[in-house]
């Protein structure tokens, strides 16, 4: 199932706050590990992550770092800061009463017919 | 290996850049991301151009990325880091110039003695007397007679602490000589961490044959006498 742009789109933070969570990732293994836990339903442009990350990075939600390994590959890495995972928290919370509205709402509120 | 469609993507992506500090990072970044893609659908039995063309479908429209980057790369705030940064740098190297200056006298200033004419020195005595006031260390070096009757005393004096107690050495005290003559002298001193200093007595008296500096103030005191060489010179 693929999913539309702007539905992801509020989501973005949590989505890739979540993902740094435990480990430090770079780019392309976050698009990865996206795609392994979502079962694909993410599909969006790749490279909309970049601008999203170096948002976060400006925010001081997250650091980088680059790391060169053996093969001569440098790879950026993306590392949560205190404050992202203060934010994270936030985000988790907002996405908890968003998610019950909405279930809430296409459920059919019960009490209206009462 | 040619890769034309990757490097078009991100020679686009980086036009919409306008910070031209940040362009390297993007690129080497989204360059490392298209790298990887395409190994990955190599593996997967792609060959190399398939495998671009998929890798750089999946990364998404240059234009796109590009403006929404250039919106995290502000040029203005940029360019103020960046000069930010170089007044820091001016003001440490002002800073090392003016702690550096002093070092560079003290340790590479020639001895004050060499500024004396050689052919007038009568005599020249190697001393070694050391007193100290408070913090001050008073370090006598050096005795240098010269045939116009001009006795020169030299010394150097530095503080023990590096952070001066404000206690600045006026004066090393009264100079006489063993027949009880006083004299006054004329100072000259270098600047550095070590002050080297000469003091220039006018008309020595010939006869004396100990030079005593005391010193008497502010209840510190020290007393230093030097014998001279006498007669052996005169003429």
């Amino acid at each position: 199932m693929k999913m539309d742009k702007g539905l992801i789109g509020g989501s973005t933070i949590l989505l890739v706050l979540s993902l740094l969570e435990v480990t430090d990732r770079y780019g392309y293994e976050m698009i990865k590990e996206l795609d392994l836990r979502s079962d694909k339903t993410f599909q969006f442009k790749e490279g909309t992550l970049y601008p999203v990350l170096h948002k976060l990075e400006n925010n001081g939600y997250v650091k980088s770092y680059i790391v060169k390994a053996d093969t001569g590959k440098k790879r950026k890495y993306y590392q949560i800061t205190r404050s992202g995972k203060k934010q994270l928290v936030e985000e988790k919370k907002k996405w908890e009463v968003f998610s019950t509205s909405v279930n809430k709402v296409i459920a059919g509120d019960l009490h209206a017919h009462a | 290996m040619l890769m034309p469609k990757k490097e078009r993507f991100l020679e686009e992506v980086l036009s919409y850049i306008k910070f031209p500090f940040d362009r390297e990072n993007i690129k080497t970044e989204l360059e490392s991301h298209i790298v990887e893609k395409i190994d990955d659908y190599m593996e997967q039995g792609y060959d190399v151009e398939k495998a671009e063309e998929l890798a750089i479908n999946d990364i998404g429209d240059a234009k796109e990325i590009g403006m929404e980057l250039n919106k995290e790369h502000n040029a203005l705030l940029g360019w103020l880091w960046k000069i930010t940064n170089g007044m820091v740098v001016l003001f440490i190297i002002g800073n090392l110039f003016f702690v550096g200056v002093p070092f560079f006298i003290t340790f590479f200033s020639s001895s004050p003695i060499n500024d004396i004419d050689k052919s007038s020195i009568v005599y020249q005595m190697d001393i070694d007397e050391q007193v100290k006031l408070d913090n001050t260390v008073i370090h006598f070096t050096n005795i240098v007679y010269q045939d116009n009757g001009e006795l020169n005393i030299f010394f150097e004096h530095y503080d023990t602490k590096l952070w001066g107690t404000g206690w600045s050495l006026g004066t090393i005290g009264e100079i006489t000589d063993n027949l009880g003559n006083t004299y006054r002298a004329r100072s000259a001193c270098s600047a550095g961490i070590k002050t080297k200093c000469i003091h220039s007595l006018d008309n020595f008296s010939k006869k004396a044959d100990t030079l005593i500096i005391s010193y008497d103030s502010y209840n510190r005191k020290y007393k230093v006498e030097i014998s001279l060489q006498v007669g052996e010179n005169d003429e």
